[in-house]
């Protein structure tokens, strides 16, 4: 099988990732770790009129879980409350692009599970 | 050693594979699968003493692998107890320890950060244990001198150390710790050491050693527990049920337990994984350990050198004055050791990523969430070696850490 994970959008993202400052001020977060990994995810938003107007998070892992997060929050900036809670996980695995093994998806979803998480 | 992996299927099955997971789990040459099958197809039925054709050969063949694999250790069939594996043999040593007196009130029990899991927990599970763990050095070595927990001075219970790291491949002197601690019970795990190097019970101190067959090219579901004769029959049975027994009464007080070493196995044993791994015995012996400690030696020494040549690695194992085995655990620097697992995997190459169940080696010694580990058997050769570098010099590259 030779399927290439690490193509050039995931590497271009895990290098300069996207949103990592932490926010001023926020009205939602949450702090998630992926054990089997050692991944970690502390993650910040900021919802306003019930939108998405700014997000941080900080993502400690492989490149994977840091690229994941970093496109899906420059996915989720300006969208509304109610889309983030209608959003399912193939909605970000389709933007990833990439055929995940059950042992990488966890990885990948890591920024997603701190979003859901942080909108509880 | 030439050709070796011809006698293993997996490589005809998986052509290109690069297989340096053997820490983990060990590949399976002919002799092994086919033992197993054999006895499933020709001669499968329960032991103990059935009175027909089928169950006595069974039997024999069962109690002939607890022979090979005696003899393979230097041990006495009745020191062998067949169990489920490494785990399982901890396991149960240490809820049968607890039952036996030969443990004082609030034990001292003395392990190290080096140990695997499985040679940890069980034995912070005993009631009031009071648990001390054994430094590392800078050259991954056990130190002699306690660094953590109450009464430095106080002889410990029991004393439970590794001989060798699935991490980082250091091979330890047990005799050095077990004559420290005359009057505790010492155990061994010997886990990862007896694949590579050749044991001799008598000659390591081990009050009780455990190792398991699916590391020795074996089946899987299969270990052993060696113990010295005197202490086995001291011990309250591992497992209690069939097979262990004299006799049964409603009044527990009236029952009597089997001589070793039934009385530590309980119920159907895995009688065609034993087979299986006396099979696996038989063929480490045909090649012999002198080959095989010599070709595992040499790609020791040629992997550490090349390991240490590349820059952006950070690796985990002892300096070339020290014994160890051909287990390297390392980390690229920059790089998430799942990242390059997942590389190297891509590549055919399989190793395996994270803490190798040593959360406490990682955290307090390594100070690394987790490594990537790259570990040899009898069928690996230079050519594995060299692929292995080159791809990891192909990862660095991509990831232009360079």
């Amino acid at each position: 099988m030779n399927n290439n994970i690490y193509q050039e959008n995931i590497l271009f993202h895990y290098k300069n990732p996207k949103n990592t400052e932490k926010l001023d001020e926020h009205t939602h977060a949450s702090k998630i770790a992926n054990y089997t990994c050692g991944d970690e995810i502390e993650l910040e938003l900021k919802i306003e009129d019930g939108i998405v107007t700014e997000i941080g998070h900080q993502t400690n892992g492989c490149a994977i879980s840091i690229a994941g997060a970093s496109i899906l929050s420059e996915y989720i900036k300006g969208k509304t409350l109610k889309e983030i809670q209608k959003m399912g996980k193939e909605e970000l695995l389709d933007l990833l692009g990439i055929e995940l093994s059950p042992s990488r998806l966890k990885c990948a979803l890591l920024g997603f599970e701190a979003l859901k998480e942080a909108i509880k | 050693m030439k050709n070796i992996k011809k006698d293993f299927p997996i490589f005809k099955n998986n052509p290109g594979l690069v297989y340096l997971d053997n820490a983990a789990s060990a590949q399976k040459p002919v002799p092994v699968i086919e033992a197993v099958t054999d006895f499933y197809g020709k001669y499968n039925a329960n032991i103990h003493r059935g009175i027909h054709k089928l169950s006595e050969l069974a039997t024999t063949k069962y109690e002939d692998a607890r022979q090979i694999v005696a003899d393979f250790i230097n041990a006495e069939p009745e020191e062998i107890i067949f169990t489920a594996g490494t785990t399982d043999s901890l396991n149960s040593l240490a809820i049968a320890l607890e039952y036996s007196g030969l443990l004082r009130d609030n034990p001292t029990i003395i392990t190290t950060k080096l140990e695997h899991h499985s040679n940890i927990l069980p034995w912070t599970r005993i009631r009031n244990a009071q648990m001390k763990f054994l430094d590392i050095t800078n050259h991954y070595q056990i130190a002699l001198t306690e660094t953590e927990g109450k009464n430095p001075g106080k002889q410990p219970d029991l004393i439970s150390i590794t001989h060798m790291s699935n991490v980082t491949g250091t091979i330890t002197e047990p005799l050095t710790f077990f004559k420290k601690f005359p009057n505790a019970v010492k155990v061994l795990d010997a886990a990862q050491s007896v694949p590579h190097i050749k044991i001799d019970v008598k000659k390591l101190g081990a009050d009780f050693i455990a190792f398991s067959g699916h590391k020795l090219y074996g089946p899987t579901g299969i270990g052993v527990l060696y113990g010295k004769k005197d202490l086995l029959a001291k011990l309250p049975p591992l497992k209690l049920g069939g097979g262990m027994i004299r006799e049964v009464h409603t009044d527990p007080s009236k029952n009597q337990w089997a001589g070793i070493p039934e009385k530590h196995e309980a119920g159907t044993p895995q009688i065609a994984q034993a087979i299986g791994l006396a099979e696996a015995v038989k063929y480490i012996q045909r090649i012999g350990f002198k080959d095989i400690e010599k070709q595992e030696h040499d790609l020791q020494k040629y992997m550490f050198e090349k390991l240490k040549e590349i820059d952006e690695i950070e690796l985990y194992h002892p300096e070339l004055g020290f014994r160890a085995g051909a287990v390297f655990s390392f980390n690229i620097k920059g790089i998430h050791a799942h990242d390059t697992a997942q590389l190297l995997s891509d590549k055919q190459i399989a190793v395996r990523a994270g803490h190798h169940c040593t959360q406490i080696l990682h955290r307090d010694v390594l100070k690394r969430q987790g490594s990537v580990r790259a570990s040899f058997g009898l069928y690996n050769t230079r050519e594995d070696a060299d692929q292995l570098i080159k791809s990891v010099k192909d990862v660095i590259y991509k990831f232009n850490v360079k």
